[in-house]
């Protein structure tokens, strides 16, 4: 069974607020940040949610910790909607599933020190029995990380970039989760730094066996962490499989397009040679009609500009929403 | 031999902190041909957009120059008053593109405004606006804005971040400029359109036979991009070499942990990290600023700073293991 299972997922943010709007009585909007998005991750998968920013990548990761209430659609955490969760089962599912944030020195409270930060979900999921063994825990949770124990002491705005990074791991690992979200963990960090950090985590995904759901747009990064891959495109996936699959034979024009705009240092390349995608990921708010990629697909043909392309299978296990393949 | 555009000579910078100075830059020493494209790359706080800004003598007062010079086409910039700098040098002869589009263009005035003003001062006041229009219009269309007319009556929050990126590139090549400098002009792009405005400048370059120093973090993007690159690693330049050589024969032992930090999209094993931290300015190491993360590093290392060598036609190091 997959650990977790995510069905038919939608997500509209309303936009009617605003007094010239209301008087002009247009009636609301609806963003569509994730327009039914299906995929299961297995247990100590790790998939990665890649696409430009605006496609919804951020939003599905929100939706299946339930942060944001969906839409539609249903997300089951191993076999249970989490949106008919008790309010016993969703403390236990908080505990279970936890999120590593975007910005390393944000997400951090900049009045706690270290030792605050990673015990305070101890303290609310009442797993403290006494002080003292509470900052035994804390410096094996940051031993866990690589940090020393001196830097229980230390206040965020005392941590470098990586350092800081690192404390939000600590503190996501601290109840023992089994299913950690991490949006774009690397993103805003030095090269060394990042290599880094991709290794500790997929050391920790070895050692205690965890499942990652990836948020990304670094291409490099996800060929090293995942083995699934899911390519978003303006609140739809476009194309699901797994990674050697979407590196070596991708299918969709977008996950080539995407693809063509990565090359490493090791081959001899310029910018002036490339064939290179146009125009701009269009608005949400107003989608294109048809496939919602037809306007800068260079192979889009009529059907394309009339009739959505629904996601199916390619071959077994790879499955994308073109019209030249289904 | 072609002209040199800009030559730095053991060029040293130092900031004012409470009370004491802290040298953020130390031994720069740099040539730029004209046409080319160098990009100066290293982790933040190595310098790289201080020297940039150094160039263009954009920096703070409490900034200063302490030793060396900036010489743009053979004439000392530094010793410039800062009327003539403005009048001969900054936005004629050198332009800018800053990282974030977004505080670059003034959100109250129309894109096309803004684009006027440049062709306006260029032409010395001689003409006037109206007349310049079709020539903004023109110069729209050529950094590929669809719908220029349109476009040239909207203001800079109804543009893209590729679009906005699109419109700087147009401003600072309207002078026609011999020097570009570029501070990470695609960091807050996405990866398409990160593409889109990188072959936009490689083709601008090619027509204005523009020189561009294009600071920049990324080795991916530099690799695609530059003829040149400098390596900077904690206020100083550690390496200097042709792009194809320096990623197939990088001999800095920096650059080359740099290189294999990379998870690049071909290789699925464990990364290599390179211990410790990038050390602050003011606390610097003895030595070869790189010694304490060096796992090559001897007793020569710790005591004695190297200086840039020309180990191979075009292939300058700072590393004491080539003088072994």
């Amino acid at each position: 069974m997959a650990l977790v299972k995510v069905k038919n997922l939608k997500k509209y943010f309303v936009n009617n607020d605003g007094l010239l709007y209301k008087l002009a009585n247009k009636g609301p909007i609806n963003v569509k940040a994730v327009d039914d998005v299906s995929f299961k991750i297995e247990k100590e998968d790790t998939l990665a949610v890649v696409g430009e920013s605006g496609c919804g990548k951020t939003t599905v990761a929100r939706s299946v910790l339930r942060l944001i209430e969906p839409t539609a659609g249903e997300i089951l955490y191993k076999g249970k909607s989490i949106n008919d969760f008790n309010k016993k089962e969703l403390k236990n599912f908080r505990s279970d599933a936890q999120m590593i944030l975007q910005d390393p020195r944000s997400s951090l409270n900049p009045r706690f020190i270290v030792e605050e930060i990673v015990s305070e979900p101890l303290y609310i999921h009442d797993q403290i029995e006494d002080d003292y063994n509470l900052l035994d825990r804390v410096w094996e949770l940051l031993d866990m990380v690589g940090l020393a124990k001196r830097y229980s002491e230390l206040f965020p705005h005392e941590l470098s970039g990586g350092q800081a990074r690192r404390v939000g791991i600590a503190r996501a690992l601290a109840l023992q989760p089994e299913f950690i979200v991490c949006d774009e963990p690397t993103s805003g960090l030095d090269i060394s730094i990042m290599s880094a950090i991709l290794n500790l985590m997929k050391k920790l995904q070895q050692k205690y066996q965890l499942t990652y759901l990836w948020i990304s747009h670094n291409l490099h990064e996800v060929r090293y962490i995942s083995n699934k891959v899911a390519v978003m495109y303006l609140g739809k996936i476009v194309e699901i499989t797994d990674t050697e699959t979407i590196f070596n034979n991708s299918v969709h024009p977008y996950t080539e397009a995407l693809f063509s705009s990565l090359r490493g240092v090791n081959d001899d390349w310029n910018y002036k040679e490339q064939d290179i995608i146009k125009g701009e990921v269009p608005s949400p708010i107003n989608p294109p009609s048809g496939c919602s990629f037809h306007p800068r697909c260079k192979y889009s043909f009529d059907k394309c500009k009339k009739i959505e392309p629904e996601l199916e299978a390619v071959e077994a296990g790879h499955l994308a929403s073109c019209h030249l393949y289904n | 031999m072609p002209d040199k555009i800009l030559k730095i000579n053991d060029l040293a910078v130092e900031y004012k902190n409470k009370g004491s100075y802290l040298r953020v830059l130390e031994d720069i020493t740099l040539e730029l041909d004209s046409g080319e494209i160098l990009a100066l790359v290293g982790e933040s706080g190595s310098g790289k957009s201080t020297l940039g800004k150094t160039i263009l003598r954009l920096l703070p007062d409490s900034a200063r120059i302490i030793k060396g010079g900036i010489f743009f086409k053979g004439k000392d910039i530094c010793n410039l008053s800062e009327k003539d700098f403005n009048d001969q040098i900054r936005g004629q002869e050198m332009a800018m593109v800053i990282q974030n589009p977004q505080n670059a263009l003034n959100p109250v005035f129309k894109v096309g405004t803004q684009i006027l003003d440049i062709l306006y001062f260029k032409s010395k006041k001689q003409k006037k606006r109206k007349e310049l229009k079709k020539e903004a219009v023109q110069i729209l269309k050529k950094v590929g804005i669809s719908d220029p007319e349109y476009r040239f009556n909207e203001y800079p929050h109804q543009f893209s971040g590729g679009m906005k990126q699109r419109v700087m590139l147009a401003m600072a090549f309207i002078s026609n400029p011999s020097l570009l400098i570029a501070d990470e002009p695609t960091t807050a792009l996405d990866l398409t359109v990160e593409a889109q405005i990188l072959n936009l400048l490689s083709n601008l370059v090619d027509e204005y036979k523009t020189s561009i120093l294009y600071i920049s973090h990324d080795l991916g993007v530099v690799a695609g991009l530059s003829d040149r690159i400098a390596v900077m690693y904690a206020g100083g330049i550690v390496e200097i070499a042709q792009t194809r050589e320096l990623f197939d024969h990088p001999n800095h032992p920096y650059t080359e942990a740099l290189l294999k930090c990379l998870p690049d999209y071909q290789q699925t094993e464990k990364l290599q990290t390179i211990p410790g931290e990038v050390p602050d300015p003011g606390n610097y190491p003895a030595g070869c600023k790189f010694h304490p993360r060096c796992s090559y590093s001897f007793d020569r290392c710790r005591q004695e700073v190297p200086l840039l060598k020309e180990i191979e036609p075009d292939h300058f190091s700072a590393c004491f293991l080539n003088e072994r």
